[in-house]
């Protein structure tokens, strides 16, 4: 594998290179850390409830499959893979999302041999009826873990309303009906229309050694063979531009309730740059609105209305994108009413340059700490991959914006009549309400 | 202000530095390029008692503004001005001690657009937040003092919230009763809502002037700097003792089980249990033998409950156990069907025996010697992770460096962790915070909310 330097203004020792079969890899040898951290992941998530069938065509699947397959790759004829990293003293783990999916290890030594194992495993799908049977129990306990889970409910339950069809709507570990549907059959079928090599990236940050890892990397890749393949193009989702449905709320068990207010993106990002700055400008807007240094964030803590429970953040891909607020609260409307408040004053009066300054500066140093960890960076290189940018094109470009970008985002992104509301209630006692839609 | 600082002040203890300032303050500092950060923590130590409350209290209260920066909004804006410097506390247990932990890190003014001084003046902050806050009359205003207390309270009950943790408070209620280990590290709701603005006034004194204190420095600094910007901004007590020794023991710990099942509208049921550990004697090698036998039971994929409880017979998400040996408590948790509480309880037992009866096999033992090594040696990539590494080794009084915690846990034996199990009590409280049952019920068909 030829490897390449990528700059950046850390000045980092970053490379990237092409395996064989098409899969990219991103390194960062840093010999002053003692552990490294590895991650293999698929542009494949919760959002690709439709699989290609050999026609083209294609097919739905059940809600969860992405998230039940991660499971089930962790085992294979000779059993449960992540014992074989844990006999190397390595830690191993997997993370389903709306856009990818990731395995991981992290490990002080040995860093070849579990480089060669989550290749190996990533790869090797095996799934019996039996198997997939038993998992079916560990995911429905997972489900029921996230079904007590106020935050993850609150959210799920905003996205059900902000959008009629697309699939980020759908909870990423599916139902336990849905995984009941689940067949090795149809895991096969995921597995090889999502994991090919050239639909997927290899990360690798830490204490290791660069032209051993290339070697490992290089030699287990030419060992394996497959059918030609590209990267996915996840086909756009025709979503109605309106919210489903305004408001949802739900009793549950919860000391207080939670609100969520969610606003959904009208359009599409034309291109790559167009998503870049409108990631950037939400983010850098949602400091200036409602980080602690805001006057308004300050108004509506000391009304207590809000407290540390309080969070502002931005999601968005190339066909859908939303901004959540909320957090705790005693009264879930007036908060609801007093941050649309906020939103009609600053789209009236603008940004001031000084705040759009300290939340530049503030993302400057976020980007330099996210650099103090092997993870967190090893992270960053696999969303920078399939977004198709530098890791620098974040500052780059945050370079280049000013308050106005911020305004215009605002009155873009912010509007009333794209909004929804999810509420907590606490249950009254019982069984958790079902949602009253 | 110049103070001269010896070198000779500084002694290796562990992979720190360690110094004292005039005073006698305890100050460790690990000097390292590695970061693009630089660490400060300033920890502040009390034993665990009905003051729990207002000392958190107090640490809410230190965000509101100093006399210089009057308001929350005023620090934020200088912090982020230093490219979002950051100030944290948070409250955390340590044995029977509650640990008041100040933090402020900021990035290295080198990676920077034109080189920035960032680390002096946001010390300055820190100083002031901690010493200079804003006043009233010599009380915290009015309308801060109402909202933190309120949103203190908020946040005890907001435990509620997190299942796991919950449950895991009503266990260490249920065992601990009456010690200041079992107390709930914010403090009870009754505590908080009984607080005064006098009590938070003399809170604060106490912490500044009478917790002792440690501080701990991680990152491109030199120790005699480090001395001399802890003497400048952090003239806080010395002292080694937290508070007044713990009470004896419990006397319920011979007790037989009890078990005690709480019923709440959850989909999944927590089942956590508490066993006491016998501590008396113990040599590093014993210890680092604990730490080895709680791997082996419930410390990882490989482990006996993780391969019983959820792998072999799938009667649970996660399936875990932990051991504290500062105090001496293994615990274990689960998370699980309410129908299956018994035979849960029953395979945990199980494999709790088991180790007691028979030595691990080595395809236990070596891969968990393995993971608490790796998981030793990754602390050495998080500045946090080593002070608090460090911090546990000085209230457990074995400070090591990790090297030698390495070569202590790859020389435990087989026999060593089934000299552990023996030194396991029989399980004192078994809580479990109990859902509706859903086996054998119809499943959820569209949805999860």
């Amino acid at each position: 594998m030829k490897l390449s330097a990528i700059e950046n203004s850390i000045g980092e020792q970053i490379f990237e290179g092409t395996l064989p079969h098409g899969l990219r890899a991103v390194i960062n040898p840093r010999p002053e850390f003692s552990r490294t951290f590895a991650v293999l992941a698929t542009h494949y998530g919760s959002l690709d409830s439709r699989v290609p069938e050999a026609a083209g065509e294609l097919a739905a699947v059940p809600d969860g499959v992405a998230h039940f397959l991660e499971h089930k790759l962790f085992e294979d004829e000779k059993g449960d893979v992540s014992l074989r990293f844990s006999a190397r003293g390595a830690s191993c783990n997997a993370g389903t999302e709306f856009t990818k999916t990731s395995y991981h290890f992290s490990c002080a030594d040995q860093v070849e041999q579990n480089l060669e194992t989550l290749i190996r495993f990533v790869y090797d799908p095996w799934f019996t009826e039996k198997s997939v049977a038993k998992e079916q129990g560990i995911i429905e306990q997972e489900i029921r873990m996230y079904d007590d889970d106020p935050d993850w409910v609150v959210f799920f339950n905003l996205l059900e309303s902000l959008y009629h069809r697309h699939p980020v709507r759908i909870n990423i570990a599916g139902t336990v009906g849905s995984i009941r549907r689940i067949t090795p059959d149809l895991l096969y079928r995921c597995h090889r229309a999502f994991y090919h090599p050239a639909n997927m990236v290899l990360a690798v940050a830490g204490g290791f050694d660069r032209d051993a890892i290339a070697a490992m990397a290089e030699r287990t890749m030419a060992s394996l063979t497959f059918p030609a393949g590209r990267a996915w193009e996840r086909p756009r989702i025709d979503e109605p531009a309106s919210v489903k449905r305004p408001r949802v709320e739900q009793e549950f068990a919860v000391a207080r309730p939670h609100v969520a207010l969610g606003f959904k993106e009208a359009e599409p990002p034309a291109d790559r740059e167009a998503w870049l700055r409108r990631d950037l400008t939400s983010r850098l807007l949602l400091d200036v609105l409602f980080s602690s240094s805001s006057r308004h964030h300050q108004r509506l803590y000391e009304s207590g209305l809000i407290d540390d429970s309080f969070d502002a953040s931005y999601s968005g891909e190339d066909d859908f994108g939303f901004t959540v607020l909320g957090g705790e609260t005693d009264e879930p409307d007036r908060l609801v009413e007093a941050l649309l408040a906020v939103v009609r004053e600053i789209g009236r009066a603008g940004i001031a340059r000084e705040d759009f300054e300290l939340a530049r500066n503030r993302f400057l140093g976020r980007y330099v700490r996210a650099f103090n960890s092997a993870e967190s960076l090893a992270g960053t290189l696999v969303a920078c991959h399939f977004r198709r940018i530098a890791t620098d094109d974040l500052i780059r470009t945050a370079a280049k914006l000013g308050a106005a970008d911020l305004d215009r985002r605002l009155a873009e992104q912010m509007r009333e009549s794209l909004c929804a509301v999810s509420i907590l209630k606490p249950a009254k006692g019982g069984a958790n309400g079902k949602a009253a839609r | 202000m110049k103070i001269d600082v010896k070198s000779d002040v500084l002694a290796r203890h562990g992979d720190f530095l360690a110094a004292q300032t005039s005073s006698g303050l305890e100050v460790y500092v690990l000097p390292t390029k590695k970061f693009k950060t630089k660490l400060v923590r300033v920890h502040l130590r009390a034993r665990m008692s009905e003051r729990n409350a207002a000392r958190t209290l107090v640490l809410n209260l230190l965000r509101r503004g100093t006399r210089r920066l009057p308001t929350m909004v005023d620090v934020s804006r200088a912090l982020e001005g230093l490219y979002g410097a950051l100030w944290s506390s948070a409250a955390y247990k340590l044995g029977d001690e509650q640990i008041l932990s100040l933090r402020l890190e900021t990035v290295e003014e080198r990676y920077l657009p034109g080189h920035p001084s960032v680390f002096e003046p946001a010390l300055s902050i820190a100083h002031d937040l901690l010493f200079d806050p804003h006043l009233d009359a010599g009380r915290f205003p009015d309308d801060a003092f109402a909202q933190e207390k309120l949103n203190h309270l908020r946040e005890i009950e907001a435990q509620y919230d997190d299942k796991l943790s919950f449950a895991f408070q009503r266990l260490l209620d249920e065992m601990f009763a009456g010690e200041p280990y079992g107390r709930p590290v914010l403090g009870t709701k009754r505590e908080a809502e009984a607080l005064t603005a006098a009590d938070a006034v003399s809170a604060w004194s106490a912490m500044t002037k009478e917790l002792p204190a440690r501080v701990f420095a991680v990152g491109d600094m030199a120790p005699a700097d480090v001395l001399r910007f802890v003497e400048r901004d952090f003239p806080l007590a010395a002292g080694t003792e937290a508070g007044p020794a713990a009470p004896p023991r419990l006397q319920s710990a011979a007790a037989p089980e009890r078990v005690v099942v709480a019923k709440e509208s959850i989909s999944q049921s927590k089942l956590v249990s508490g066993r006491l550990v016998d501590l008396a004697n113990l040599s590093e090698r014993e210890f680092d033998a604990l730490r080895i036998y709680a791997g082996v039971l419930g410390g990882g994929f490989h482990s006996r409950l993780f391969q019983s409880v959820r792998e072999k017979h799938s009667l649970a998400y996660f399936a875990s156990a932990s051991l504290d040996r500062l105090r001496g408590v293994l615990y274990t948790s689960c998370g699980i069907d309410a129908s299956d509480r018994e035979k849960v309880s029953e395979l945990v037992e199980a494999e709790i025996a088991s180790l007691r009866r028979a030595p691990p096999r080595e395809d236990e033992l070596d891969p968990t010697r393995r993971l608490v090594i790796s998981g030793v040696r990754s602390t050495f990539d998080s500045a946090s992770g080593m002070v608090e590494t460090f911090e546990a080794g000085l209230a457990a009084r074995r400070v090591r460096t990790l090297d030698e915690v390495g070569r202590s846990v790859a020389a435990v034996t087989a026999a060593d962790v089934q000299a552990a199990a023996a030194r396991v009590g029989p399980p004192c409280v078994t809580f479990c915070l109990e859902g509706e049952s859903r086996h054998g019920g119809e499943a959820d068909g569209d949805g999860s909310a």
